[in-house]
């Protein structure tokens, strides 16, 4: 026990050390060529001098352009990880994420028809909040009603509000006007962090690192959740507040994640999976190593979209690209047999 | 009785190549009453004579037939972005009735085949080779395709291939001209003027050495981060004033606009000039005021000094090919070089109008032409 609570420490130890380093050089690189000794130099001294100085357009380079970034990526793994983890252990079925029970075509649905009337801003995130709770909502009820408790149905329930919102997705594709909005909407659906900025970060964190950061600390509530609402109940415990609650802050993250970066797939899928293989089953330890590695997984994806071509790829292509695999291998070995 | 048949069936017999000989004559006639040219696509299409519902979906098209027609009645369709255009610009006031030309057949970059034949327009001109356009011709509708023009000029210390505005607009001046039946010098002696004023600005641009020439950056739209990279109009307009195109490392095949990479190129680029294109509704305010989310303009040369200028929008966009190439060439060298050239542009738009589009324009249609509204659809 000792030895694995060691094996614990070091392993969340080791992915912060991988984070901070995979953050610098991300940091440096891109487009406009800017050394890593100089990114280092920019980070410790932010304030410069005028045009005249050499570091002049790097440090706006960096710190307008490349940092909101950043924090965004981190931000929206670190949200993306925690609510596949939370999602996986509250309804006990590891082939759950929030894309499949319909929650991020949902928000996506929400957040393009905001795009579409207002154009980006506020209301992108609060719409996008709208319709994954309306989506997961829906999803649960159609659920409730068929055959309480099964996961299948459960599952099935979320393809039908999933394949529902897609259309209502392709409506608002269908109704954008195609010079400007149309390519806007498309691109963004696709995943993507090139319209980063400042004013998206001080947004959408406030949003995003509250709810996970909470939903971090009742892990152990999580932990009871996932025996099932029977059990629960077998224990005196009353399951649905604390559901509710881990499904409302749950959304919020995903809604404000899609409303940044549009639908990225896979992480909250993946993520959750190959910490379980990193820190085991437990909540307790499931959680916060999640939020590493989908910050981790995230930067690398929109690292290696941003600099592999000259234009900017979009993340739900890599996300698919590197999560397909990833998943077929945990499937296969696990040969069925899913370790919760 | 029998004999009245058989009058009857004389009659019948007498008629019949009567009936054939005028049916044979009407044919002539209709043989008359067509022209068949060949297109760019090198189809012959055969359209009825004469032509009184035209159909067209290049935007700067309907100008030309404005300049060879001398009137655009007869423009019953042409792409919402033309439309948009004349409402904001004087051609919305030389000719009110094309405000209400339908764009009802055109989604974007496709063709609703039955919208356009529902206008029934007695010929059609494209530039694209559009989806459903082969079934045009089956459905009545000959179709007339006018490609781009390329030409090669000089460029910095080589040459160049570009999008030619020019010989685009000679190009369809030629072919409007021939589907009207009409005349077509007043509006290629505009194509004379530009070739004289090319060498014009040339001549003085000679002098300057390559590495005082000013880095200028065309953007076609701002947002979407869409720039005139290598080849396109906006290269030639660059070459053309003595300008060295900041996003000449764009490749691509479009005419007007290939997507950068990121606004990271616009930071390495740093130009001394900036062009908004007047396709979209970014203003010199915008970047000036860095209110563009995403985007971070403060640092960047051109801005920090000022120079910033969108692209005026007169009988037409001046960016793409229009009857006003010469004007633009004028504007733009005198934005690259100030000290160079002199031109009042006030006076040679005034006199410009007057001479080729027989238009007097106000001090205050001057002054729009010069700084075009932002236009909600775009």
């Amino acid at each position: 026990m000792q030895k694995t609570r060691e094996n614990y420490t070091l392993i969340l130890l080791l992915l912060g050390v991988v984070l901070f380093l995979l953050s610098l050089i991300s940091l440096s690189l891109g487009r406009y060529p800017i050394p890593l000794k100089d990114t280092v130099y920019i980070l410790l001294h932010p304030a410069g001098g005028g045009p005249g100085d050499e570091l002049f357009m790097p440090r706006r380079v960096l710190l307008n352009i490349r940092l909101p970034r950043l924090i965004l990526a981190l931000s929206g793994g670190f949200g993306l990880g925690v609510s596949g983890a939370v999602f996986q252990g509250v309804f006990r079925n590891p082939l759950v994420s929030p894309g499949v029970v319909g929650v991020t075509s949902g928000a996506g649905f929400g957040a393009a028809l905001a795009i579409l009337i207002f154009g980006w801003g506020m209301t992108t995130q609060a719409f996008g909040f709208l319709f994954g709770i309306l989506a997961l909502a829906s999803t649960w009820m159609i659920a409730r009603k068929s055959d309480a408790g099964s996961v299948l149905v459960f599952v099935l329930a979320g393809v039908v509000i999933n394949m529902f919102f897609q259309a209502m997705i392709t409506l608002v594709k269908f109704l954008a006007d195609s010079e400007e909005k149309l390519p806007s909407i498309v691109y963004w659906l696709m995943g993507s962090l090139s319209t980063a900025s400042w004013k998206k970060a001080a947004l959408t964190l406030p949003v995003i690192l509250p709810s996970s950061i909470f939903l971090l600390s009742i892990r152990n509530r999580i932990n009871i959740l996932s025996l099932g609402e029977e059990n629960v109940r077998g224990l005196g415990v009353d399951p649905r507040k604390p559901m509710a609650a881990v499904l409302i802050l749950t959304t919020l993250t995903i809604s404000a994640v899609v409303s940044v970066a549009g639908i990225v797939g896979w992480i909250g899928l993946i993520v959750p999976h190959i910490s379980r293989m990193l820190v085991g089953p437990d909540h307790n330890r499931l959680l916060p190593a999640s939020a590493l590695t989908g910050a981790l997984f995230f930067l690398l994806i929109d690292t290696i979209g941003r600099t592999i071509s000259p234009q900017d790829i979009p993340l739900g292509i890599l996300t698919a690209v590197v999560g397909a695999p990833v998943f077929v291998i945990l499937l296969i070995r696990s040969r069925g047999r899913w370790a919760l | 009785m029998k004999f009245r048949y058989l009058i009857g069936f004389i009659a019948l017999w007498i008629a019949t190549p009567l009936l054939f000989a005028s049916g044979a004559q009407e044919s002539a006639v209709e043989e008359e009453q067509s022209l068949t040219i060949t297109d760019d696509r090198g189809e012959s299409v055969k359209i009825d004579l004469p032509v009184q519902r035209i159909a067209t979906f290049p935007l700067p098209h309907p100008h030309i037939i404005a300049a060879v027609d001398g009137d655009l009645d007869r423009v019953v369709g042409a792409s919402s972005m033309s439309v948009s255009a004349a409402e904001i610009s004087v051609l919305g006031k030389m000719y009110p009735s094309f405000l209400n030309a339908d764009s009802s057949y055109l989604d974007g970059q496709s063709l609703n085949l039955e919208e356009l034949v529902r206008i029934n327009p007695d010929v059609f001109f494209t530039d694209k080779v559009l989806e459903g356009m082969e079934m045009l011709d089956a459905s009545g509708v000959p179709s007339v395709y006018m490609g781009l023009k390329q030409e090669t000029i000089s460029y910095g210390e080589g040459t160049s291939t570009v999008y030619s505005p020019k010989e685009t607009m000679r190009d369809w001046v030629s072919y409007t001209a021939e589907v009207l039946d009409k005349n077509e010098s007043n509006a290629m002696e505009i194509s004379e003027i530009w070739s004289e004023t090319e060498e014009e600005i040339m001549s003085v641009i000679e002098n300057v050495p390559l590495a005082e020439r000013p880095k200028v950056l065309i953007l076609f739209k701002t947002k979407a981060l869409l720039a005139a990279g290598d080849g396109t109009f906006g290269h030639y307009w660059i070459a053309r004033t003595g300008g060295i195109n900041a996003a000449e490392d764009l490749k691509g095949k479009h005419p007007a606009m290939i997507k950068m990479g990121s606004f990271e190129d616009i930071m390495h680029w740093n130009p001394d000039i900036i062009y908004l294109s007047n396709f979209e509704n970014t203003m010199p305010s915008d970047l000036f005021e860095n209110s563009i989310d995403g985007q971070d303009w403060s640092g960047i040369k051109a801005v920090r000094e000022g120079r910033v200028y969108r692209i005026p929008l007169g009988i037409y966009r001046w960016y793409p090919p229009s009857l006003d190439g010469p004007l633009m060439l004028k504007w733009m060298a005198q934005k690259n070089y100030p000290d160079l050239f002199d031109y009042h542009m006030e006076e040679e738009i005034r006199e410009y109008f007057r001479e080729y589009h027989y238009y007097d324009l106000t001090d205050q249609e001057i002054r729009d032409i010069l700084n075009p509204a932002s236009s909600g659809n775009l």
